[in-house]
């Protein structure tokens, strides 16, 4: 079997949240599923390919999981099944509208960070450019039909209040154990592991959810501990942005000056060679007195 | 209308707070019989049982604009002194900062649970009821084009029923909704509505003998499903009996219980201006009036009754008049 993810970058698997919860399903259940990255935005992610058969969605791919036998709520009784599927519900409700903002809506985070991690991540000139805009028009329309006569802050503001309360419920819910159900994780830790990692692993230099968040210690735990039991080979790095941009991801304009101080180094030596080669090309530069001059000096 | 900022809203609550509930707080929402769709019903009629179960006072106006008027774009608000409060989950909490709460003696984990088992009613059941009036291409030309459109002359109608199509649908797709079959939402509803019967487990509310915000909201979505007369959906509902049942317990008596007193109320200061004037063909037309008016009643409350059997009725009546005499 194989599964295919869209890219993943800053210790997550994948930056899309149901290639994360499928990943962590198929992983939990200890399904034998080979990951492949994708990197075309107009593909709908995550999909499983089982022999020649593709499927897609987050619950489509479950049920196809399921029916091979790799089951993960299986020792869940009615009303823990209930619970979770109540809570996973919640989650949509609150933390969607979250993601949407955090990554497209708030001007900061989309100038700053994920307009450059799109156009570096795509692959294919132009689209890199005219896919993010486009994304970005479209989360506007939703916040104008969710929000109708509302300003950034105000949206910001309503967003934060149904985080508190939601992050405030799963807190209680989780309290002092380290599993949402029982003794092992299901279908809700996933859930709500996929949600937090998405908001407080990236770093986005505006994000006050990721602090609000950060402020609960069973759950920031909860995070931690999740990554190292089922993402172990998955390491801190910031893969796409950093070639270019260094390892720290600029938050200011000073920050900006020595980060294109290496840009340069590139680009002068870029221009050195290229400047050498045409002189080859030429015949500007002879190699052949070179090569004798090195003998000479050999002798 | 004053300008929406949540802080500036919050102030204005904390400072509205010290005073008592005014007399003259106003519903508005949208025409009930021609124009109304099914999720709005659903959440006016939650917004009226949440009020009447706090006992506070309030007229309904019925608006064709309604939904332009709302700060938030959605029904139903309220009018309450200088300020104008729309959807459930605000007018909870305004309500609260006048010291009247459903959920104070509740535990900090029942509270919890509201708002979760309230995320999916919102989540699920409202969007399964957006999807079934918008993109299901029967309801939305038999019942959502003709009733939406009511209020407006035509060509606007037709724009009006264009625009609010392409707001739902953009909502619908960002919540993952629009890709779903029709038979994909009766199954989440079905879920939904099993996951909630469950919660309930054969209580009368959903936390005990006291009835909260959630015990509201699960009417409003339930009465006015039932009287979608959507044959599927109520299909759906009568797999799980006590959910109609706890949607009649809340009808009979809050809503109901309202409706006969006001109505009451009204007749006696009929008669009482009959007396004193002494005319004896007015009295004719009272009497026929609330004759009229209680058989409008009933036909309101077959609806619901309908969906029960006859001998769930009675166990019904059993429960209503021991355990209730708390209220």
């Amino acid at each position: 079997m194989e599964l295919i993810l869209w890219a993943g970058d800053f210790g997550l698997i994948s930056l899309n949240l149901d290639c994360i919860r499928v990943t962590a399903y198929a992983r939990l259940t200890k399904a034998p599923v080979k990951i492949k990255y994708c990197r075309n935005p107009y593909c709908t992610y995550p999909v499983l390919q089982h022999e020649s058969r593709y499927v897609y969605n987050y619950t489509e791919i479950v049920k196809h999981l399921e029916k091979l036998s790799y089951v993960l709520d299986d020792k869940l009784d009615e009303k823990q099944y209930g619970e979770s599927y109540v809570l996973i519900n919640m989650l949509t409700l609150h933390l969607n509208p979250v993601l949407e903002y955090l990554f497209w809506q708030n001007e900061t985070n989309y100038e700053t960070l994920v307009r450059k991690w799109y156009s570096q991540v795509i692959p294919i000139p132009f689209i890199n450019l005219i896919y993010p805009s486009r994304r970005r028009k479209l989360a506007h329309e939703f916040f104008d039909t969710l929000f109708p006569h509302q300003d950034r802050e105000a949206i910001e503001i309503t967003l934060l209040k149904g985080v508190q309360e939601c992050i405030t419920c799963l807190t209680t819910r989780l309290g002092e154990s380290s599993y949402f159900h029982g003794n092992s994780y299901t279908s809700i830790d996933v859930a709500v592991y996929s949600y937090l990692a998405l908001i407080t692993e990236i770093p986005l230099p505006n994000n006050p959810f990721a602090n609000l968040i950060r402020g609960f210690e069973n759950l920031s735990t909860f995070i931690k501990r999740f990554n190292c039991d089922v993402f172990p080979d998955v390491q801190y790095d910031s893969k796409y942005v950093c070639r270019f941009f260094g390892s720290k991801i600029k938050t200011n304009e000073d920050d900006d000056l020595s980060t294109s101080l290496t840009m340069k180094v590139v680009i002068v030596s870029a221009a050195l060679c290229g400047m050498f080669f045409y002189a080859l090309s030429k015949n500007i530069i002879n190699l052949t007195k070179l090569n004798s001059f090195i003998v000479i000096d050999d002798k | 209308m004053f300008p929406s900022t949540p802080l500036l809203d919050k102030i204005q609550y904390e400072l509205g707070a010290q005073e008592p509930w005014p007399k003259d707080v106003k519903l508005y929402q949208p025409y009930e019989v021609e124009q109304i769709l099914l999720p709005d019903n659903a959440n006016c009629l939650a917004v009226q049982a949440f009020l009447r179960m706090c006992n506070l006072n309030f007229e309904i106006v019925s608006k064709a604009n309604a939904e332009f008027m709302s700060p938030s774009g959605k029904v139903p608000f309220i009018r309450c002194g200088a300020f104008v409060i729309s959807e459930l989950e605000p007018i909870v909490q305004f309500v609260n900062t006048k010291g009247i709460s459903l959920t104070s003696e509740l535990e900090n984990d029942q509270k919890c649970d509201i708002r979760a088992y309230m995320s999916l009613v919102h989540n699920v059941l409202e969007n399964a009821e957006l999807y079934l009036c918008w993109c299901d291409k029967e309801t939305y030309n038999e019942v959502t084009k003709p009733r939406n459109g009511s209020v407006y002359p035509w060509p606007l109608n037709h724009l009006q029923n264009w625009t609010k199509r392409s707001h739902v649908i953009k909502r619908l797709k960002m919540m993952g909704w629009y890709s779903k079959t029709m038979d994909q939402v009766y199954h989440e509803v079905e879920n939904c509505c099993q996951a909630l019967a469950d919660r309930l487990d054969g209580k009368e509310f959903f936390f005990g003998k006291k009835y909260t915000e959630l015990d509201a909201l699960l009417y409003g979505h339930i009465y006015s499903i039932l009287e979608s007369r959507n044959a599927k959906l109520i299909a759906i509902l009568q797999k799980n009996k006590n959910l109609l049942t706890h949607s009649q317990l809340i009808h009979r008596h809050i809503m109901q219980k309202h409706f006969d007193d006001k109505l009451l109320q009204r007749l006696k200061s009929d008669h009482r201006k009959i007396k004193t004037r002494n005319i004896k063909t007015k009295a004719k037309e009272v009497e026929k009036r609330s004759h009229i008016e209680t058989n409008k009643n009933i036909r309101r409350n077959q609806t619901i009754e309908n969906t029960l059997t006859e001998t769930e009725i009675d166990s019904l009546s059993d429960v209503d008049s021991g355990d209730l005499s708390d209220y």
